[in-house]
């Protein structure tokens, strides 16, 4: 799977990269954005089946690009993984199309409750 | 100042991460509270000696602010600070519909519930990033201007501050606040001991 990982931070990232081959396994191929607006075009170029997004980020935040990137492809999957934990957060993203919004660290667990959600999307959609 | 107290750029990386986590856990909480939706923005942190931190907070004061400090107990041990500037408590009693004849009394109550909040959930979760936990005193607050906090903030037992410096936007009114973390010499060392640790596993 190609998979896109979204945060200015990164020890974030890595996190993220870090728990996905240990938890999902070492085949996925991983781009890295270091923004929302690298994030945006990185999407249009690469065409990532999964992304996972933060969301306060300098130049571009997560949903600026959550927004864009659903407009370059209404089925993009989006998971926000922040530290805004607003319940108004959480609402806004997913209205604006994510699938999921995961507070921050991630752990296993919650890498696994996310493929778990991924895995019954793709099933849901190919029938 | 001792090698042993003094943060790298790896470490300030690091921090910066486990401190945006816990500050966003923190305002959501505020959020809640004040029933509102606060935009956040990427905290700068910043390390600074006594003096840089006397000049840095004077150079940030209007006419006088609100200097809210709260103990912490733990492997994490000092004290955090969190300012606000009179304007910005203007702006937060609203939301506890204090119109303009709020008086200091009423800014004070404010402050302290806030500050306790604020600091001791950003703290917690740091200390919870760091696999401790920590204790805190009740926060006290009092009235500062740029003459007084030289003599009101009293850095003596500290070498060097953290602070996170964030704007926090809460729909039409605007927030600002500084949060200052001190910690003692011998939480330093821990702390970048458990930093390493990250460092080496994820950078």
């Amino acid at each position: 799977m190609k998979i896109l990982v979204v945060d200015d931070s990164r020890l974030a990232r890595s996190t993220i990269i870090k728990t996905l081959k240990e938890e999902i396994g070492e085949d996925n191929e991983v781009i890295e954005a270091e923004n929302g607006q690298i994030a945006v075009e990185k999407y249009e170029k690469d065409r990532p089946e999964l992304v996972f997004l933060d969301l306060t980020m300098p130049i571009m935040d997560g949903f600026e690009a959550l927004k864009q990137i659903k407009a370059i492809d209404d089925k993009a999957y989006v998971v926000v993984v922040s530290a805004d934990v607003q319940e108004h957060a959480v609402e806004k993203v997913m209205s604006y199309g994510a699938i999921m919004h995961v507070q921050k660290p991630i752990n296993a667990k919650k890498m696994q409750e996310i493929f778990k959600t991924v895995k019954f999307l793709l099933k849901v959609e190919s029938k | 100042m001792d090698k042993k107290l003094e943060f790298n750029e790896d470490h300030k990386e690091v921090l910066r991460e486990l401190m945006n986590v816990a500050y966003g856990s923190a305002t959501a909480v505020i959020a809640e509270i004040l029933d509102a939706f606060a935009t956040l923005h990427v905290p700068k942190i910043e390390l600074f000696n006594v003096t840089e931190l006397r000049n840095y907070i004077i150079g940030k004061m209007e006419d006088d602010a609100f200097l809210c400090s709260q103990g912490i107990n733990g492997k994490i041990a000092g004290e955090s600070i969190f300012i606000l500037n009179r304007s910005s408590m203007k702006n937060i009693s609203k939301y506890f519909d204090l119109d303009d004849s709020a008086t200091d009394d009423d800014l004070n109550d404010i402050a302290t519930e806030l500050t306790n909040i604020l600091s001791s959930t950003t703290v917690g979760k740091l200390a919870e990033q760091v696999d401790s936990m920590v204790a805190f005193s009740p926060p006290s607050v009092h009235i500062v201007n740029k003459v007084s906090i030289k003599d009101d903030l009293k850095m003596k037992d500290y070498s060097q501050a953290i602070v996170i410096s964030t704007s926090i936007e809460f729909e039409e009114e605007h927030i600002y606040g500084d949060l200052i973390l001190f910690m003692q010499d011998d939480s330093i060392v821990w702390i970048k001991e458990k930093l390493d640790v990250i460092i080496e596993e994820y950078l």
